[in-house]
């Protein structure tokens, strides 16, 4: 405890190296050892970035930060190792993050605890900050989001604060990078001790948590005054009608509309580029350079047509679409978005028997399921976070995005009008998102009231300001981070499996390729269930990512019909729905029917999740009976899905 | 009476939580503020029997009515 002397032992390099190396911290190239600290929702990702330069992920939800990041930063040639925690409302608290974050200031050995207060929530951090300062003495406290207090007329005593708190208070937007030297040189005071604080200590055993927040109450009042105009008072007109029970939800469906379609139809171009360049134009010129070479047939088989060309509909499908719809949605998700949806879900989820912040582990799932399954360590009760975690998969993941908008664009684009193409499209594909939606709450349901029996449990849920992103970061950091992260990660997987393709397409048994017997083996079951065997053997080469479902069936549809694709992409229309296209022939040459294209959808939205997902739900849960079930549920599901709608289809059209 | 059944718009200060929550719950609770004297202001209706969203010491927070039902308010002019 910080009033106890701390006893030579305490104080000697050794013991505080042994100490942090108990919380995973090696001994490295720093002086100091700096805690990052705050309530949820601070911006201390924020604030993080800004000092270290890292590019942590950043978002306006309460738990956004689940695991601990690490970084460095150098003030008057001292090196700061920062370690961000995950937001905590108190340390007194019993959540798992909140555990992380009250041990770490208690064992950690900080040198320093670097406390981040939303200026705008300024009496509800004050709590937290007085209970850090009863465990951590040596504080330096952030006081962030300075910008947005000021647009709402606040006006922030921060001396004063100071003097009353009796450690250094540094008005900062991080965001804007506003007083960032300040607050590194009041960490270094603090740190090398040239600066002494005397923490403003609560003491007492009774009702503790009352005088926190009763001194708080006092402190803030104390020094913030209303001196100007609230210039975010549409932040209230925008809530009341984001969730408000009769324009909530029809909101909700024309922003996740919107997106969608922006996405669809700013996909079209860029995507017949790609397809045109790398297709079209490079791949025979490489078949070319390689026969030019003097390569053998194999060789250039196995590199040109398996790995190369597999390659290049990875780029051309899946980048355009997520180029476009990962900036959107991270604009959506800064701006503090999310949490109005949950809001307006909890009833639903409510009555699922579920956790309202499965909204919020939804919503991660539509970048990553992995990551949405890791999310899912916000919600505190194990029964609805294993619910959560089971369901995870009916929202479709970035892998599955551009599967859902291509066959929706060239199949049933096609169905229609060209000028109403893109509309037709899009709400073919919200159509497949609002099912897997509805996929959540009926599973959900069934699973509260028979494998994991419970009622649902009461929480809270903090709807925090609303904050303008700011929109070119915003894009250059999902375009970074998330796109060519994604991206990246499907072409790891597509390369070798465009060996496997190439591979088991030419490697043959009594004149037949291993890709034939293995087709012509799954034909039967997949024609039964409206797809075909060419796409159930894709899903099972695709188990790694499915990403790479498209282009594996397409791989083997060319290999299989011999159908030529280079000189077809040629007119840039990858995604044209007429004749004049690559895909609809190729398709079609593969025995594709609308019924194909529907089926598709539905089990890209319905299967086992890729193994990365499954092998995060294996270490989150530690259990291979719940593992097993988050990989055959949904499976079995989109096989009867496929089942029930093939023999409607084709008992009616 | 209990803060569920404070109309919206109107204010309430809390007298009390009641003993039947779970642990981790009352914990929460306690935590974001609403603690004996505070000031509550309930700020819409809760769609469909969902979530109701209060001013809690600055910030805004969305709770279940059957957690509204177990906080003890009186209502303040």
């Amino acid at each position: 405890m910080s009033h106890c002397p701390p006893s030579a032992c305490q104080s000697c390099p050794a013991h505080q190296a042994a100490e942090a190396a108990g919380f995973g911290i090696k001994e490295g190239d720093w002086d100091y050892l700096v805690a990052l600290a705050g309530n949820p929702n601070t911006g201390k990702s924020t604030v993080f970035n800004a000092l270290t330069g890292l590019r942590q992920h950043t978002g306006n939800w309460p738990g956004k930060t689940v695991s601990r990041a690490e970084g460095l930063f150098r003030q008057d040639g001292q090196r700061f190792k920062l370690v961000d925690l995950p937001g905590a409302y108190s340390l007194l608290g019993v959540s798992r993050d909140e555990g992380v974050t009250a041990d770490f200031l208690e064992h950690g050995n900080a040198d320093v605890a670097l406390v981040v207060l939303d200026a705008t929530v300024l009496e509800r951090n004050l709590a937290f900050l007085l209970q850090v300062l009863n465990r951590m003495p040596r504080c330096v406290v952030a006081l962030n989001l300075m910008d947005e207090a000021r647009a709402r007329g606040l006006s922030i005593d921060a001396r004063g604060l100071s003097r009353d708190l009796g450690v250094p208070v540094v008005p900062i937007a991080a965001r804007r990078g506003e007083g960032l030297k300040s607050l590194k040189e009041a960490v270094l005071e603090v740190a090398s001790g040239r600066l002494e604080c005397h923490p403003l200590q609560i003491a007492g055993e009774e009702e503790i948590a009352q005088r926190y927040h009763e001194e708080a109450s006092r402190l803030a009042q104390k020094h913030v005054q209303a001196v100007g105009k609230d210039q975010r008072r549409w932040q209230d007109r925008l809530d009341y009608w984001l969730t408000h029970p009769a324009t909530g939800f029809p909101l909700m469906a024309l922003i996740m509309a919107g997106v969608l379609w922006l996405t669809i139809e700013g996909a079209n171009v860029p995507s017949g580029m790609l397809a045109e360049l790398l297709i079209d134009k490079l791949h025979p010129w490489l078949q070319q350079a390689f026969a030019a070479l003097g390569s053998p047939a194999w060789l250039t088989g196995v590199v040109v047509d398996g790995a190369y060309l597999t390659l290049a509909w990875v780029v051309s499908v899946m980048l355009p679409p997520m180029a476009i719809f990962f900036p959107l949605f991270t604009l959506l998700e800064d701006f503090g978005y999310l949490p109005r949806v949950a809001f307006n879900l909890d009833p639903l989820f409510q009555r699922s028997g579920a956790h309202g912040k499965q909204a919020l582990t939804m919503a991660m799932g539509y970048g990553c399921n992995a990551a949405g399954v890791i999310a899912t360590r916000i919600i505190e009760s194990p029964r609805e976070r294993l619910i959560a975690i089971l369901t995870n998969n009916f929202a479709l993941c970035n892998g599955r995005w551009p599967t859902q908008i291509l066959i929706a664009s060239v199949f049933l684009g096609g169905l229609v009008a060209p000028a109403y193409a893109g509309l037709t499209a899009t709400a073919a594909v919200f159509g497949v998102a609002g099912l897997g939606v509805l996929l959540t709450f009926i599973s959900s349901w069934v699973l509260s009231r028979t494998l994991l029996k419970g009622e649902a449990a009461a929480f809270s849920l903090e709807l925090p300001p609303f904050r303008p992103p700011n929109v070119l970061r915003t894009l250059y950091t999902s375009l970074i981070d998330r796109t060519l992260f994604v991206l990246w990660r499907a072409m790891v997987f597509a390369a070798p499996a465009g060996i496997v393709i190439w591979l088991i397409a030419n490697v043959g048994i009594e004149g037949q390729s291993l890709a034939a017997w293995a087709v012509h083996g799954l034909d039967p079951v997949g024609t039964l269930v409206g797809l075909n065997g060419v796409i159930l053997l894709a899903y099972v080469i695709a188990i790694p990512a499915n990403e790479i479902v498209i282009p594996t069936v397409l791989m083997l549809t060319v290999q299989m019909t011999g159908h030529a694709v280079s000189g077809y992409a040629g007119s840039g229309v990858l995604f044209e729905t007429g004749d004049a296209g690559v895909l609809l022939p190729l398709l079609h040459a593969g025995g594709w029917t609308t019924l194909t294209a529907v089926c598709l959808m539905l089990f890209s939205l319905c299967h086992n999740p890729c193994s990365t997902t499954l092998y995060t739900i294996y270490k989150e849960t530690g259990s291979v009976k719940w593992t097993t079930w988050a990989a055959v549920m949904p499976t079995v599901l989109g096989f009867m899905l496929c089942g029930l709608l093939a023999l409607g289809w084709r008992l009616t059209v | 009476m209990t803060l569920a059944d404070v109309a919206p718009m109107k204010k309430a200060r809390i007298r009390a939580l009641q003993d039947d929550f779970a642990p981790y719950e009352r914990q929460r609770l306690i935590d974001l503020g609403a603690v004996p004297g505070t000031e509550v202001q309930v700020r819409g209706a809760a769609a469909f029997g969902g979530l109701r969203a209060y001013g809690l010491r600055g910030a805004i927070i969305g709770l279940r009515q059957q957690q509204a039902q177990r906080i003890l308010v009186e209502e303040v002019a």
